[in-house]
Parts: structure tokens; C-alpha cells; sequence
């Protein structure tokens, strides 16, 4: 098989992550957070050390503002319907995924929010005159996608963050398509909010994702329930990170997260975003040389650059004239190499790059992706 | 040398407070909470010092550790 859909899940995982989510399904699978016998507190050790590493990666202060959640959608959903009021304005860009936008437009049906929509330049970035023009007027949280999961277009958030921090607006960033990949840094980009997911750039299996909250954003969880403290009282406890996460968490899942986040820190975000790009630069300029092909996005892919306006990410878009996607899809899927197609849950960013309704063909690469592996997609495509 | 009790209103401060603390007391370990003590989680810290448990209390608040209660056990 050769993997290319590393923006939905990223395959393969790093060494030691099925091993010890293996070790602990066959050895240890117990509660976490609830009893003193040594099994418990050994996963609940490990559910620590997971925190500590993702506080590690971002730069967070206080671990115990990282909450667990199934995915980055869940994190998202909980940060924007727990934050958004009657009335409320939240502040989009135009390339936004459904893991936003849905949430916000149920908000809109059922709160009455208001949800307005920055303005992007040619390319999709957006617009920072327009982001001070609309700051201006009251408005409750800015959440931006920070990375297109269509095109790989990467915003340019520390700016953002700086506008958002003068002007005293929630800034949340939807990390699904970066963490682990490019550098983030919660203070240094003044991010108030992040939402991100465990099993793409995070290199963990499906199941797990996080949401931090910077210190003094209270709202109250999605989700109430058990958490192993406070039992006494039938009252949700106002301590974190027990206070949004009630019931048992995905164990087998963290612990494969506490694995790939050691991983990346050992490697360096830098240096797995490096090699990401190198490899991303590969596909790109081997698909321009594809007669026919259309390629959507920014084509300069490079070293992660924070104040670089121009700048990308692993998903690459293409759609290649006389065949629809899925026809090319099927072509692929004969030699068994794995792209996705479509729309990828985001049709505002295909309105943008005027793609919408039939999408596009997507192929991310990962960290451990070879050129070998792209030389045959290109072969294939070619044949086409 | 003196054995104290240290309770938490949850298990990710048992833990954070038992790494700050291994190297500064003697035999930081996790032990079942004693129902008599606390409801609060069902995971305490035991260790051991010379200091009086007022010294106890300073070294824990000086480290930053949120904490419950501490008993001379």
C-alpha cells in the first residue's frame, strides 16, 4: 500500500506506538483517575506524561488546561458551544472545515449567532486590514483554521494572534492540520484556544484529541458526569482538567499519543516539519510536470517560517482535466495507493478555489513517506 | 523522621505534586487515600522529612502545589 491520505490519519505510526498500545490492552487495561493499586496509577502516570508532552510541544504553562477529547471536532464543538451566547458574533476565515462551520451554523439556528467571514487575498490568506476593520465591532471568539486541509495553505497566525491580543477577542486556532507538524507556540502566537487532533501530525491512533484553555476561560463542559473526584458531591467539580472530562477517557489511545508525542519531541517539530516539506516539494514538482494537471495552493513549500505570509502544508490538491476525481480515485485505488477525494469536509475552501461541488484529489505525504512511494503515484497519474 | 499524608482534589495534581517533589522529601510515593481523610480523589502522596508539617506546608505552597490537606500520619 502506499499511504498518501496523511491529512485524514497519518500511516504508518512511529516506532513503539502499537507496542505500547499493545503492552497496555494485554497488560494493563484498567481505569485511570479512579484507584490506588499500582496498574491505576501506572496509567494514570502515563495520561500525566501525555499532558506534559503536549504542554511541552506548545508551550503551555499549566497542563492540567489541556483536556482530552475524541478528536479535534469534539474540541472544537466544546470550545464554540460553550463559549457562543444568544447573539454572539464569531469571526471565521473563508477556508474553514466543517469541524468549524458546522457547529457554528447549529449555533446559528438554534442561539441566533452571527457569524461573519474574513476576507482572503488571491491566494486565501486572509486579510489583516479586514481582521482590524471587523475587530472593531464586538465580536466573541476568532477561530481560524490554521491550515487548509484541502490546499495545505498555512495562515499566518502569530499576526492574527497579535491583532486578536490587541483588541482583547478570543482567538482560537484549529490546529488539525498542523500540530506536530509546524511550530506552535500558545504565548508567542497569543492563542487563547487550541484545538487539535491525535492521530494526524500528532502521530497517535484515532480516538484522542485536545483542547487547551488558556488560564481564566471558564465555560461549562459539553459533557457532565463521573471523574473520579469530588464523588461526594452530585455537582460537576470547577477543577481541571476534571471539570471537562467526565467518564473514562480513550486509555488506549492517550497512551499511543504519550508515545508519538515522545517521538516528536525527541525528533523536533523542526525537523519533522522539514522533512515534510521536502517531501511535499517532491510531489508538487513532480505533479507540474503531469500534462493537464491542475494544482491548487501555494507551490513554494518550505522550512517552517513564522513570519513568512507565504507558506504551506503537506495536503496537496490537483484535479486533472477530462477526469472527475473519483475516476481518478479508481485509477489509484487498482494499484492500491491512497489518495481522498471530494471535498475533505470543507466546501468553503472549495467555493474558494472554485472546486465546489466536485472536489478535488488530495495526496498528503508523511513524515515517514519516501519519494519512491510518490515516483509511483506520478507514474500512475501519467497514465493516465 | 516524620510521615505525612498530602491529599488532592484529583489524581493529575497527585501526580504533578509526586514529580516535584521526588529528590526534595524522602520516599515521595502514591498510597490509597484513607476515607477517614479526604473524599477528594482516591490517591494521596506519602512522604518523608525532618521538617514540621508547617515547613511542609511552605515547601509545597513555595513549589507551586496545589493540594487538599496534610496530615502527620
Amino acid at each position: 500500500m502506499i499511504y498518501l491520505d496523511n491529512a485524514a490519519t497519518s500511516f504508518p505510526k512511529p516506532p513503539g506506538v502499537a507496542e505500547a498500545v499493545g503492552e497496555y490492552l494485554s497488560e494493563y487495561s484498567v481505569s485511570s483517575g479512579r484507584s490506588s493499586y499500582p496498574a491505576a496509577v501506572k496509567v494514570s502516570k502515563k495520561i500525566f506524561t501525555c499532558r506534559q508532552n503536549i504542554a511541552k510541544l506548545f508551550n503551555i504553562s499549566d497542563a492540567s488546561r489541556i483536556v482530552f477529547t475524541l478528536n479535534a471536532t469534539a474540541a472544537l464543538n466544546t470550545a464554540l458551544k460553550g463559549i457562543l451566547r444568544k447573539n454572539s458574533t464569531a469571526l471565521i476565515s473563508s477556508l474553514e472545515h466543517n469541524a468549524i462551520a458546522r457547529p457554528l451554523n447549529y449555533l446559528k439556528e438554534t442561539k441566533n449567532i452571527n457569524i461573519l467571514t474574513l476576507k482572503s487575498d488571491k491566494d486565501g490568506y486572509i486579510i489583516k486590514e479586514d481582521l482590524e476593520n471587523k475587530l472593531a465591532k464586538k465580536i466573541d471568539i476568532v477561530a481560524v483554521n490554521h491550515a487548509s486541509n484541502v490546499f495545505g495553505l498555512v495562515q499566518d497566525i502569530k499576526t492574527i494572534g497579535a491583532i486578536c491580543k490587541k483588541h482583547g477577542t478570543l482567538f482560537m486556532v484549529d490546529a488539525a492540520q498542523t500540530a506536530g507538524e509546524i511550530k506552535i507556540d500558545v504565548k508567542d502566537m497569543n492563542i487563547d484556544i487550541l484545538a487539535a487532533s491525535g492521530h494526524k501530525g500528532l502521530l497517535s491512533p484515532a480516538g484522542v484529541g485536545f483542547l487547551y484553555l488558556r488560564k481564566g476561560i471558564e465555560f461549562p463542559p459539553l459533557v457532565h458526569g463521573g471523574t473520579g473526584s469530588n464523588s461526594e458531591q452530585s455537582i460537576q467539580p470547577k477543577f481541571w482538567p476534571d471539570k471537562m472530562e467526565s467518564g473514562t477517557l480513550n486509555i488506549g489511545s492517550i497512551i499511543g499519543l504519550e508515545k508519538s508525542t515522545e517521538f516528536i519531541l525527541k525528533r523536533t517539530v523542526k525537523e519533522i516539519s522539514e522533512k515534510k516539506s521536502a517531501i511535499t516539494s517532491y510531489l508538487i514538482q513532480n505533479l507540474n510536470q503531469i500534462k493537464g494537471l491542475s494544482l491548487y495552493g501555494p507551490d513554494n513549500p518550505g522550512p517552517d517560517k513564522p513570519r513568512s505570509d507565504k507558506k504551506r502544508t503537506s495536503p496537496v490538491s490537483f484535479n486533472i482535466a477530462g477526469k472527475t476525481p473519483s475516476e481518478i480515485a479508481e485509477i489509484l485505488n487498482k494499484k492500491n495507493i491512497c489518495v481522498r477525494t471530494g471535498l475533505h469536509c470543507a466546501p468553503m475552501a472549495h467555493k474558494f478555489l472554485k472546486t465546489y461541488p466536485e472536489g478535488t484529489v488530495r495526496a498528503s505525504a508523511g513524515y515517514f513517506t519516501k519519494e519512491k512511494e510518490i515516483d509511483r503515484l506520478i507514474a500512475t497519474l501519467k497514465s493516465i | 523522621m516524620k510521615k505525612y499524608l498530602i491529599t488532592f482534589e484529583n489524581t493529575y495534581r497527585v501526580l504533578e505534586a509526586e514529580k516535584r517533589l521526588t529528590g526534595v522529601f524522602n520516599g515521595v510515593t502514591t498510597i490509597p487515600t484513607p476515607e477517614s481523610m479526604s473524599t477528594d480523589c482516591g490517591v494521596s502522596l506519602s512522604l518523608k522529612s525532618n521538617k514540621s508539617r508547617t515547613e511542609v506546608r511552605t515547601v509545597l505552597k513555595d513549589s507551586g502545589i496545589s493540594f487538599s490537606k496534610i496530615i502527620k500520619s
